[in-house]
């Protein structure tokens, strides 16, 4: 590969790097954890960019290193999604930030609540905004299974809502004390 | 929920995420307009839909550690390395380089030996190493020739021509006392010339002298270095051209 190329990919994954940190914090990744796999997703990118067939599928083809590189880290470690409540936080103010932040974490614990594969799939469309075509592509399933896995997503992540949305103490039962 | 309704929970999904297209987008927008439930549905949909993508955690460049290279500097010193190796070998291999090709010069080609004459000739200022290292005659004789057609050319133009006639190991005979070897004629070249030297190698003399004591005399006007290669060398480092016989 030509060093201007070289270059320009570099440019490239440097701009996708955010992208690539937001999405691991949508699959439930705590921030070391998110430093490692991005940092992974980016050293194995840039040493076989000459394996890359289709530069204008180039964001799909680092997003499939990503996957991998999470699916490898599940593997090895039998790891458990933590959330990281550093980057909750918004700049908008007390109130605003407080409401934010409790809806923000709210959602958050119930996607953490979903299965590795139904969670992977709502990220990438609903987050990240890729269409089905390129959620296939990088998680290397039929654009069928994109539609099943997601459509139970959602309605698992309904239900995961309005079970936390519904008061507790609705909930209670009165009881006489005698 | 979708059981009751008219469409699968998929094909409202992709309505939703924007991936339908003709007929079936249609009849999911008839369905909305006309479907209370689906309508319902759809904009529920929509809710979680926004929901998780507020859930979403705007990050910036600049709050992300990640580096192109996990250790830019080490790249930096690989690059200082390497190009310290590569000035190293060819200070090391740069007077057998050069060598090399005068020899080659020397033996064959008139051409090379024309174009030492003609380097001479234009330039004002110029150091010159003669190294021999054999005792073969015609490459002593070469020797002589060679220093004194270059500084009759440089005296010609009236340019400055230093040269220094290094003699080691078997070359060392060159400098050899007496009426067999070199040394009257080498001795009226510098009577010519006092811009040349000889300078003999020591440790050479010593180990000749070793083996058969007083049999090397070196002609009086020659200079005795400790070491007739780490003077070359010296002489390299200092600018000087090097040319090895």
């Amino acid at each position: 590969m030509r060093w201007w190329n070289r270059r320009r990919f570099e440019q490239r994954i440097d701009m996708l790097i955010p992208r690539l940190y937001s999405v691991s914090l949508g699959w439930g990744c705590s921030k070391p954890t998110c430093d490692d796999l991005v940092q992974e997703t980016v050293t194995t990118a840039l040493s076989k960019i000459d394996q890359l067939r289709n530069p204008d599928a180039f964001d799909v083809w680092v997003f499939r290193i990503l996957v991998n590189a999470h699916r490898q880290l599940l593997r090895r470690e039998r790891w458990l999604t933590e959330l990281d409540n550093e980057f909750l936080v918004d700049d908008n103010g007390p109130s605003r930030q407080l409401e934010t932040s409790r809806t923000i974490d709210r959602v958050r614990h119930a996607i953490n609540r979903l299965s590795d594969d139904h969670r992977k799939v709502l990220v990438l469309v609903d987050m990240e905004e890729l269409s089905y075509r390129q959620v296939a592509d990088i998680l290397e399933i039929k654009l069928g299974t994109v539609m099943s896995r997601l459509g139970r997503a959602r309605k698992r992540l309904r239900s995961i809502l309005d079970e936390q949305d519904t008061p507790t103490s609705d909930k209670a039962v009165l009881r006489r004390i005698k | 929920m979708t059981e009751s309704l008219p469409v699968s929970n998929e094909l409202l999904n992709a309505f939703v995420d924007n991936e339908l297209e003709g007929d079936e987008r249609d009849w999911i927008l008839y369905l909305e307009a006309n479907d209370p439930q689906v309508a319902r549905e759809i904009c529920e949909l929509r809710k979680l839909k926004s929901r998780v993508r507020a859930a979403r955690v705007e990050i910036s460049r600049e709050q992300v550690n990640t580096r192109l290279y996990k250790n830019p500097h080490s790249l930096v010193w690989y690059a200082v390395a390497s190009v310290m190796i590569v000035v190293s070998l060819l200070l090391v291999a740069m007077p057998q380089k050069v060598a090399m090709q005068y020899q080659y010069a020397s033996k064959s080609s008139h051409s090379d030996y024309a174009s030492l004459l003609q380097s001479v000739s234009q330039q004002p200022q110029q150091n010159l190493v003669l190294h021999i290292r054999t005792d073969q005659p015609e490459a002593m004789q070469h020797v002589a020739r060679l220093a004194e057609a270059l500084l009759q050319t440089a005296g010609d133009k009236k340019h400055q021509l230093v040269i220094e006639v290094i003699a080691s190991g078997p070359g060392l005979r060159l400098l050899q006392s007496g009426s067999k070897g070199f040394a009257g004629r080498l001795r009226a070249i510098q009577t010519a010339y006092p811009n040349v030297k000889f300078i003999a190698c020591r440790k050479t003399l010593k180990k000749l002298n070793q083996k058969n004591p007083g049999k090397l005399q070196i002609m009086k006007e020659a200079m005795l270095v400790a070491s007739g290669p780490d003077h070359a060398r010296l002489r390299v480092e200092q600018g000087w051209t090097y040319i090895l016989l």
